[in-house]
């Protein structure tokens, strides 16, 4: 008869117990050392811009005074930039005319990142690498063409000529994105759907879109920020003051020749990324998911 | 028997055969049509709206009153009822019909915000007292520029701008001949001073009407300066560079921008160069002005003084950090507009106090300011050219050119010789009147070759800008120098 004898595992003596605690202290030490390090790093210019907004302008100048923590305290920055400038008619304009292209540009990338993804046609491949192409071309290239289609449509200083622009950045990125993301949800889950009698559209639709939210997600807050942020197709195609967005009205009118409101900026700057903040952190798990889908073979 | 016909064919043939079968064919040409069809209808349709534009354009610059017109708003009444003077109206007082039309103007926002204020409702009253609707856009000028080229490829946009450097010259096929106006003004203000002149006279015509210049000056800290040993502001480059060295050793340097940035760089690199023997171009035009002996050694002496006595960040700095050097008490002498002075007038009244300013000092070759100066030009592409030249007369009009003038507090100089100049506004505070003495140094940047495209493009890529960065980073006057020469020469096509 076989005996079978069970090697008993050895008991971790005490000081190695102690040494696998030491191990584990000191690598937690190390990582909460370095995610400090990196949330210092990261939140350090909002912390600069949230001090310079609300020191006076002697202070910025006193380079007796240590510039990281506030000395004297005032708001007459915030209350320059509220009541001097129209920068409450500026952040509205901003709000509109990026909510409204990314709606319109989400659309429009879903539905053509859908078709590339899982439509079987001929050219299909290359329609993708020519998305993006068209994603590569710089706006700085771009503004004079769309310039004079802008004319045409008599749409120069309206809402429109910034919410018809921004898709020619906005379509091509969010498609790209969300082909590569359609992609890795299985086509099984469609075919069984339409097995069952549902069409195309109830499939993506019912199936696909849901199951592709966190890669719609993180199209919609990139496209969201970027439309937020643009400068030159607004620079160029919005022409009166209140018409302006958030980033050309605050430069337009806080930089005056070589003096800079640096007071009134910060203030702008900080209150202009507070909406952009809050995208971030309301979909921050679905937007990290919707980056990183398709990054490993399931 | 395709595949014996195959068989026949070349290894490409049979490719194309494989992959485009007739229906394939058909349907790539029919997308091809209908691709090609809609890009000529776009190109029929600019061609119509240029033409268009072209048709209105010919029919507004010669507007007269049509029949119809009910009330005719003569713009000589309009020049009287704003208090202009009697010249100002019998130069603005042809029967032109303004209600009804639109005038709308574009440019940088002002140092000096009363300055654009009094603009703004200029434009504002004179649009209400004559029928006309304005809108007034203003930014930052660096800006500006892709407004323009946006502008002027639409075919559309505002009819009135604002324009910087040699901008009348390099955008002239798209602007109104302002000849009548301009011409006008030069008998009734003595004439323009020189530069002013040439940044505006394009091929025998004036396609702006100039407006004169922010000019620069050099503000010092008459404290600093003493204990360094000089009573009064160095009347050389030399002897600048000296006070430079004894300032420095009281930690107090000269403060001079050489980074990328249009104005402080730019109002610096020139007038040295223009002081010992160098310009951008021969005066010949057909090579570089400053590859020679006498501008090699200046440009090494300044490498040396950069080291001696100038605060070395700088290399780095832009047009505003000289101002916050200067207002922090970090720099005892730099290169400026009056900006730092008004600036100290408001927030510290004890720096203003300690503080004057120079005209340039000169060298071997002269005295030379820097002149940026604007102009308002009139835009081809605008329906509403009659309109916009009535305007432009109206702001020209001796009283309303002087109160725009007095509320930018002396800080845009005239473009005349004489007329305005002895305005209290110049001469009420002295500190500032070097501001007004430079100006008669001016000379501007490309100098001898005339306004245009290529000086425009030497200043945008910053190429002597680089020269003096370059030098200074690595102490080799010469080869900075023959580095700018060769992209001159390109630049120019010499």
């Amino acid at each position: 008869m076989a005996t079978v004898t069970v090697k008993a595992e050895p008991r971790a003596s005490g000081p190695q117990i102690v040494q696998t605690r030491r191990a584990r202290i000191s690598s937690h030490v190390l990582i909460y050392a370095c995610l400090i390090l990196f949330a210092l790093v990261l939140l350090f210019p909002f912390y600069w811009m949230a001090i310079v907004s609300i020191r006076p302008d002697k202070d910025l100048l006193n380079t007796k005074l240590n510039p990281f923590y506030p000395h004297h305290l005032t708001l007459k920055n915030y209350t320059h930039l509220i009541e001097d400038t129209q920068f409450l008619r500026w952040t509205w304009n901003t709000t509109f005319v990026a909510v409204c292209s990314t709606a319109l540009s989400l659309s429009a990338s879903i539905c053509a990142g859908y078709a590339l993804a899982r439509l079987r046609f001929r050219g299909a491949s290359s329609m993708g690498l020519g998305l993006f192409l068209a994603y590569l071309v710089p706006p700085t290239l771009l503004f004079l063409p769309l310039s004079q289609v802008v004319n045409n449509l008599h749409l120069g200083n309206s809402y429109w000529a910034l919410i018809l622009t921004y898709p020619t950045f906005l379509i091509p990125f969010g498609s790209w994105l969300l082909m590569g993301y359609f992609r890795s949800i299985p086509r099984e889950l469609e075919e069984s759907a339409m097995i069952d009698g549902a069409s195309r559209w109830q499939a993506m639709t019912r199936i696909v879109l849901p199951l592709a939210m966190p890669g719609i997600l993180s199209a919609g807050i990139f496209s969201f920020t970027l439309s937020w942020n643009e400068f030159l197709y607004s620079l160029i195609f919005m022409s009166t003051t209140k018409m302006k967005t958030l980033p050309v009205g605050a430069v337009s009118e806080l930089i005056r020749g070589d003096v800079f409101f640096w007071g009134s900026l910060m203030a702008a700057a900080l209150i202009g990324s507070v909406p952009v903040a809050i995208a971030y952190s309301f979909f921050v798990e679905n937007y990290v998911a919707g980056l990183t889908a398709g990054s490993v073979k399931g | 028997m395709a595949e014996d016909a195959g068989n026949d064919l070349s290894r490409g043939e049979r490719w194309v055969a494989r992959r485009l079968n007739r229906r394939d064919f058909m349907r790539g040409a029919g997308g091809a049509a209908a691709f090609a069809g809609l890009v000529l209808a776009g190109c029929s349709s600019n061609n119509n709206s240029s033409n268009k534009n072209t048709a209105s354009n010919s029919a507004g610059s010669a507007t007269k009153p049509p029949a119809a017109a009910s009330a005719p708003a003569a713009s000589g009444a309009t020049s009287a009822a704003a208090g202009a003077s009697p010249a100002a109206a019998a130069a603005t007082s042809a029967p032109v019909v303004l209600k009804g039309s639109k005038v709308s103007f574009l440019g940088g926002t002002y140092f000096v915000p009363a300055g654009e204020d009094f603009f703004k409702q200029t434009l504002s009253d004179w649009g209400k007292q004559n029928g006309v609707e304005t809108s007034y856009d203003a930014t930052n000028w660096p800006d500006l520029q892709p407004k323009i080229a946006a502008n002027i490829q639409s075919g559309s946009g505002p009819d009135v701008m604002q324009f910087f450097w040699f901008w009348p010259a390099l955008y002239a096929d798209n602007l109104v001949d302002v000849t009548d106006i301009a011409s006008e003004l030069e008998q009734r203000w003595g004439g323009f001073t020189d530069a002013a002149k040439t940044l505006a006279f394009v091929n025998g015509k004036y396609m702006g009407v100039p407006e004169g210049t922010a000019t620069n000056a050099f503000a010092y800290r008459i404290s600093y300066l003493k204990k360094a040993g000089f009573d009064t502001f160095p009347d050389t480059w030399d002897d600048l560079f000296k006070a430079g060295k004894e300032l420095k050793k009281q930690g107090k340097p000269i403060g001079q921008a050489l980074g990328h940035s249009l104005g402080d760089p730019i109002s610096f690199v020139y007038p040295y160069m223009y002081s010992n023997g160098g310009q951008e171009i021969s005066t010949d035009l057909k090579s570089p002005g400053f590859n020679n002996q006498q501008f090699i050694d200046a440009l090494q002496k300044f490498v040396q003084a950069w080291k001696d006595g100038f605060d070395e960040t700088g290399l780095s700095w832009d047009d505003s950090s000289n101002n916050k050097a200067f207002l922090a008490d970090q720099i005892a002498v730099t290169n400026n507009g009056s900006s730092i002075y008004l600036a100290a007038l408001k927030d510290n009244p004890d720096l203003a106090k300690d503080m004057n300013h120079a005209i340039n000092p000169q060298g071997p070759t002269g005295r030379w300011g820097n002149y940026g100066g604007n102009n308002i030009a009139i835009m081809k592409y605008s329906k509403n050219q009659a309109a916009a030249k009535e305007f432009v007369k109206y702001f020209y009009s001796d009283a309303v050119f002087l109160k725009w003038l007095q509320a930018q507090q002396g800080y845009q100089v005239a473009p005349t010789k004489t007329k305005f100049l002895d305005d209290p506004m110049y001469t009420s505070d002295p500190k500032l009147k070097a501001y007004l003495d430079n100006a008669k140094f001016g000379r501007f940047p490309g100098f001898a070759a005339p306004p245009g495209p290529a000086p425009a493009r030497s200043m945008s890529d910053y190429i002597i800008v680089d020269m003096y960065a370059k030098a200074v980073q690595n102490g080799n006057a010469k080869q900075a120098v023959q580095d700018a020469a060769d992209q001159i020469k390109k630049t120019y096509s010499l």
